[in-house]
């Protein structure tokens, strides 16, 4: 992928609020978001068809995204387990980021010893990230959302 | 033998009246079903359920869920699709191991009932011959103020009268490994739900003990080479029991692991 490209991507993630974005070109994917707490993750290239990866992409945007760090209620996981973001696979989340939630309303699952465990918003707010991917192992406390 | 089977529908008074001979007095609500989504779903989302101890049993499943994702196939009328509601008043490490100790409560169960040579695939199945005879679900709606398990079984019992059943896994039924049994669902039903009840009471008073002997005794792939998948790759190990957290463990590159549910999964027998 041409890196001007990327960079134009970055500057429209940038101007438009939207937390994370996933471009498609022929084999060639690459996900750009917006650092988490934490995270100095800025930009995570998925998968390469051929060498070489996209070249200096790190470099690019550091700052505004240091500042761009959601602030909010954590919402963590109460077990270790293995972390799903929809009811089955090929499903739509239960949340995105952006969407706003209810208390009560289920953010994810996660997998204990064959034990499924809906987690349900504590807090009303807004989705500001979701810190954790899909089918990931999670461990006790560790952060999952931040809702705002 | 088999154009002999009758199998009678479900039907909520006779599961009543066996559960009130079990002197489980408590359980006021059993709702019986010809078809419905799930069994679990339905006491997930039911108000009733989160409070108190519920049984929802149905004829058929249109979306049987088996572990995440996947189905479980659940024909009309020729098996058993069994959820109980529990609530929790507290939340325990020793619930992890939960799943374990219910099938090893079940395979107890069926033994009295005479059925031999019953064997459990951690974590969640109960097979006969290395074939899946029944299976179990357990979902939890995790609230600040308030924690309900529901507790799903899946027990075939005659599915092998059904012609038209295809399922990919091989399996056995209840009517397969013993015929000429007495085959009611209905007391089949309530003696589920007895087995359930008394483990989970037991669990509750810490009167649980000793899981990995009682484990080891129906344990399908003890002292078995397995494959499995392990950190997205591929792996092999001889598994030696669960641990008293119902963690299995594995002898793999020279040393013994104890492994949660969450880093293996897809355990296959290798060879036989």
């Amino acid at each position: 992928m041409d890196i001007r490209k990327v960079k134009k991507l970055i500057e429209l993630l940038d101007e438009s609020g939207v937390a994370e974005i996933e471009i498609k070109e022929g084999e060639e994917s690459v996900r750009i978001s917006r650092g988490v707490a934490g995270g100095n993750q800025v930009m995570v290239p998925q998968s390469y068809a051929s060498p070489p990866p996209p070249p200096a992409v790190a470099e690019t945007p550091t700052v505004e995204v240091q500042d761009s760090v959601p602030s909010g209620h954590s919402v963590n996981s109460p077990m270790v387990g293995t972390f799903y973001e929809a009811p089955a696979p090929g499903q739509p989340s239960f949340v995105e980021v952006g969407q706003s939630v209810k208390v009560g309303e289920t953010l994810c699952i996660i997998e204990a010893m064959k034990m499924l465990n809906q987690i349900e918003a504590d807090k009303t707010g807004v989705i500001k990230a979701k810190l954790v991917d899909n089918a990931q192992p999670v461990e006790f406390g560790q952060a999952l959302f931040i809702i705002e | 033998m088999r154009d002999n089977v009758v199998l009678l529908p479900l039907d909520e008074k006779s599961i009543r009246e066996h559960l009130i001979s079990y002197g489980l007095n408590d359980i006021r609500t059993v709702d019986v079903f010809s078809s419905i989504s799930s069994t679990n779903d339905y006491l997930l989302d039911s108000k009733l359920a989160n409070k108190k101890i519920a049984i929802c049993v149905a004829e058929q499943q249109t979306q049987g869920r088996g572990r995440y994702g996947h189905q479980w196939v659940s024909p009309a009328a020729v098996n058993l699709y069994l959820s109980m509601s529990w609530p929790l008043r507290a939340w325990k490490e020793e619930y992890e191991a939960l799943s374990l100790w219910l099938l090893i409560a079940i395979a107890e169960l069926l033994e009295r009932q005479g059925y031999s040579d019953i064997q459990l695939k951690w974590p969640n199945d109960i097979c006969v011959e290395s074939k899946k005879l029944a299976g179990i679900l357990i979902e939890r709606k995790v609230r600040q103020t308030r924690n309900t398990l529901v507790i799903g079984i899946g027990l075939n019992v005659a599915m092998s009268l059904n012609d038209e059943v295809e399922i990919e896994t091989s399996w056995i039924d209840l009517l397969s490994i013993k015929s000429g049994g007495q085959l009611s669902r209905n007391e089949l039903a309530a003696n589920v739900v007895s087995a359930l009840y008394a483990t989970l009471s037991k669990l509750e008073e810490n009167r649980l003990i000793d899981l990995s002997s009682k484990w080891n005794r129906y344990d399908m792939l003890l002292n078995k080479q397995v494959e499995f998948l392990y950190k997205d790759k591929i792996e092999s190990g001889c598994v030696k029991g669960v641990d008293g957290l119902g963690k299995i463990i594995l002898y793999m590159d020279g040393k013994l692991e104890h492994l949660h549910s969450a880093h293996i999964s897809e355990i296959k027998l290798i060879g036989n």
